[in-house]
């Protein structure tokens, strides 16, 4: 569905991907693990559009859409939430679920889809009118979930979903996440630093080192190898996902 | 004497009103200071006269009056701000500042320095209620500027483009990934603002029946200090000081010194930004 | 030299001294001021005013400078609460206030201003003659930059640098940021206010509209030309903005075009000035992303 090769970002002259190349099968979910600044968040904005990327390509289901405008990658079926929420504070939840579906046209479709995104996030439905700026950690980062899946996109890319959040909070919406891939069909690219977490949820990981993937494998594989167990997870990994 | 004299300010008031939003509207949702709001007031006025010269009708000429403080207005979001976001908003003011002096010179090189009155004389009848004077010019002001805040406040509250403007305002990037097209997001806001400072211009061009180059310096700075008066970025702070400064001013003049007439708006500019810098109902800055 | 090219030279003197008084404020300090004509208006009307009094020209330079100062501590207290474009609009209505009460007041003359000025004598020497009055101006320009460096070199300047930078780090660095803001604030405006006196004794006549917001505007648009924090650039800057409407003289009141298009270009081209090496951008980078 989603093919990523060879690219290369640069801010200015920090050259922040040197050749990014990854895959993606529809309805798959895909982790990206790598420590602070290795450049996962940049692989989703270049995806996403917001950052332009120098070369290298991005296509998605045979379309390129490298140079495309984030609008129109919102409108081929892409979604990212970002990191640290970014939900709209003083706007309601409601007009934060509207903006999710900027891009559609079929008013009454919207209406259900608000009305599914409340079924599937209760606590949304209880705070509808509210400012967005009033939620908690764990309700704002469902409603920027929410948010993102009402441009019913088939990949949502996820950057960072739990950060922050309280570990129960955090289960909740890895949950959540997990229902949206095995009932929705969604593809999910997500981002991580806590590479247990990750690879619990995953079904394949790629593991990124300051803008380069050093390492790729299915995420059973990857939690057996001796160098992600030093580097990522830590010796008791076990006990909290198995 | 003073209902008198507040009303005249209210009329005034009104008139700031409309250009102080425009100058809410773009610091809101851009973050910068459009110094050139005034001359965008001052092309719609010329606009209309002119059109109303050649033509001598009327409604054709309040729409190219509006018309061309769009263009100005859009064209000065291309050329001046565009290449220039993401920097400091001192870079922009200056920019704005060249804007502000180019706009004012060409005016004055394409229309001339002299003051052109108002093509139409308007048979002004003066009504009388409780005391109190007031013309139809008067009247047509006060009723214009409340449709055009109505108008504005639907636009901002109540539809898409209005929504969109608002999450721009907040987190431009995450409007991004909404799908939102923050350059046509910023264009429309521009488009607003000049739309409603060009019909502030040709109000005041027939109200004062003067046109000329710098007529839009002084309106635009005050209506800037009403802006700020009521909190940049608020719609109804705006109103509040645009209201506030126009009858003050008037009060002022009247009872206090007319000479310093001009002094008060800036003195209370002054004064709240260093005494309570987010303005009268502003939140924040 | 013809008269004219000394009299463009002795207004590009005083237009750098200017420039670079604004420049410590902007480039070394981070505060930005649209309303410095205002100082160099004050500085003109105090020396003005004393001279009409019989005082000697070397005293009312001295004090003109030193009232203007005054002034600039005033509008150092609005400095201490705001920043950025919000610091520019509150000097911008300092400057347009200071110019309102100057087409006031009585004793200014109101919108005539003053006239018959006495022309200038240091130590019974008449300085009056424009290769002399060139020469003098000249003099006080090289103390002034000879200062300025000494001072950006100095502690003082080091702290100036980091409140220019971030000045919520620079307090919590143990910089009392108060003080040099004030300190700032000071120095700046007492050389305007001597710009103003060396000016309102050249020309022997002053009015309000000379220190108004265009010229307030000019003085930030040299610093900026010239390069924010360069001193050199200070002076290129305001040569320049001198010289250009002198050659543009034959468009008269279209010069404004030229110009204001001019100001746009360079914040779009070079924010950074014709001698900047940092960019703008950088000095002013604001924090947060």
């Amino acid at each position: 569905m989603l093919v990523v090769s060879n690219l290369h970002t640069y801010y200015g002259r920090i050259h922040a991907l040197k050749g990014i190349s990854l895959h993606m099968k529809p309805m798959e979910v895909v982790a990206l693990i790598g420590g602070n600044g290795a450049g996962k968040s940049t692989v989703l904005k270049s995806i996403s559009g917001i950052v332009r990327s120098a070369s290298g390509s991005i296509t998605l289901n045979g379309d390129d859409i490298t140079h495309v405008s984030p609008e129109k990658i919102v409108m081929s079926g892409v979604s990212h939430v970002p990191e640290g929420r970014r939900i709209f504070p003083r706007l309601t939840v409601e007009d934060n679920l509207l903006l999710g579906a900027f891009t559609r046209k079929d008013y009454s479709e919207i209406k259900k889809d608000m009305a599914r995104m409340q079924e599937l996030f209760p606590v949304l439905a209880k705070r509808r009118k509210q400012y967005a700026g009033n939620l908690s950690g764990g309700e704002q980062q469902m409603l920027a979930i929410a948010r993102g899946l009402m441009s019913r996109p088939m990949l949502l890319l996820l950057d960072e979903p739990t950060m922050g959040l309280a570990p129960v909070v955090a289960k909740d919406i890895y949950r959540q996440i997990r229902y949206l891939n095995k009932e929705r069909g969604l593809g999910i690219l997500i981002v991580e630093q806590n590479a247990r977490v990750a690879l619990g949820l995953a079904d394949r990981g790629y593991i990124i080192e300051t803008g380069r993937i050093v390492l790729e494998g299915n995420a059973s594989e990857l939690r057996q190898s001796n160098e992600i167990k030093r580097a990522y997870l830590g010796k008791d990994y076990r006990e909290v996902w198995e | 004497m003073f209902w008198q004299q507040a009303l005249n300010g209210v009329v005034i008031g009104c008139v700031y009103t409309l250009v102080a939003l425009g100058y809410t509207m773009v610091y809101g949702i851009l973050g910068i200071i459009n110094f050139a709001q005034g001359e965008i007031y001052m092309y719609g006025a010329y606009g209309a006269v002119i059109t109303l010269g050649l033509t001598g009708n009327l409604t054709l000429s309040v729409l190219v009056g509006i018309s061309l403080s769009c263009v100005v207005g859009v064209l000065l979001e291309r050329v001046a701000f565009k290449p220039l976001r993401g920097l400091n908003p001192l870079i922009s003011l200056i920019s704005a500042i060249g804007a502000s002096i180019f706009l004012s010179s060409s005016a004055r090189f394409i229309f001339g320095p002299d003051e052109r009155p108002f093509p139409i004389h308007f048979a002004s009848h003066m009504y009388n209620f409780l005391g109190v004077d007031i013309s139809d010019m008067q009247l047509i002001i006060i009723g214009a500027s409340l449709l055009l805040i109505t108008l504005l406040y639907v636009i901002v509250n109540h539809t898409k483009n209005g929504r969109a403007m608002k999450a721009v305002a907040m987190d431009a990037e995450a409007a991004m990934l909404m799908g939102i097209d923050v350059d046509k997001t910023y264009m429309f806001t521009f488009l607003i603002g000049s739309a409603l400072s060009g019909v502030a211009g040709i109000l005041m061009a027939i109200y004062y029946n003067t046109t000329y180059p710098t007529m839009g310096t002084l309106p635009g700075l005050k209506a800037f200090s009403a802006a700020v008066l009521g909190g940049v970025g608020s719609i109804p702070g705006a109103v509040v000081g645009g209201l506030t400064l126009g009858v003050a001013e008037n009060l002022g003049a009247a009872y206090i010194s007319s000479g310093f007439k001009d002094a008060f708006a800036f003195l209370a500019l002054v004064l709240v930004l260093v005494i309570r810098p987010s303005g009268i109902m502003g939140s924040k800055r | 030299m013809t008269p004219y090219i000394l009299h463009v030279g002795i207004i590009i003197i005083l237009f750098s001294i200017l420039s670079l008084s604004l420049n410590m404020a902007v480039g070394m300090a981070g505060l930005v001021s649209l309303g410095h004509a205002a100082f160099f208006g004050i500085g003109a009307y105090a020396s003005g005013l004393m001279m009409l009094e019989g005082l000697p020209f070397i005293v009312c330079l001295l004090l003109s400078g030193i009232i203007t100062s005054l002034f600039g501590l005033l509008l150092a207290i609005p400095s201490l609460r705001v920043k950025d474009d919000y610091l520019a609009i509150v000097t911008l209505g300092f400057g347009i206030i200071t110019v309102i009460v100057l087409m006031n007041m009585g004793i200014t003359g109101g919108p005539d201003g003053l006239t018959g000025i006495p022309q200038a004598s240091v130590f019974g020497f008449d300085i009056t003659s424009k290769p002399v009055y060139l020469v003098f101006c000249v003099s006080i320009l090289a103390v002034m930059v000879l200062t300025t460096s000494r001072l950006k070199a100095s502690k003082v300047g080091r702290a100036w640098a980091a409140i220019r930078d971030n000045d919520t780090v620079a307090m919590f660095m143990g910089i009392n940021i108060y003080y040099y803001k004030i300190l700032c604030m000071v120095i700046s405006s007492f050389w305007a206010g001597i710009a103003g006196s060396l000016y309102a004794h050249y020309t022997g006549y002053i009015n309000p509209m000379t220190f108004g917001m265009q010229t307030s505007i000019m003085i930030l648009a040299m610093v900026v030309l010239g390069g924010i924090g360069s001193i050199p650039g200070s002076i290129i800057g305001a040569a320049a903005l001198v010289i250009l409407p002198e050659l543009l003289r034959g468009l008269e009141a279209n010069q404004g075009i030229f110009y204001g298009a001019l100001l746009v270009a360079m914040m779009v081209l070079r924010p950074q000035g014709i001698m900047g090496r940092m960019k703008v951008t950088d000095i002013f980078a604001r924090g947060g992303s």
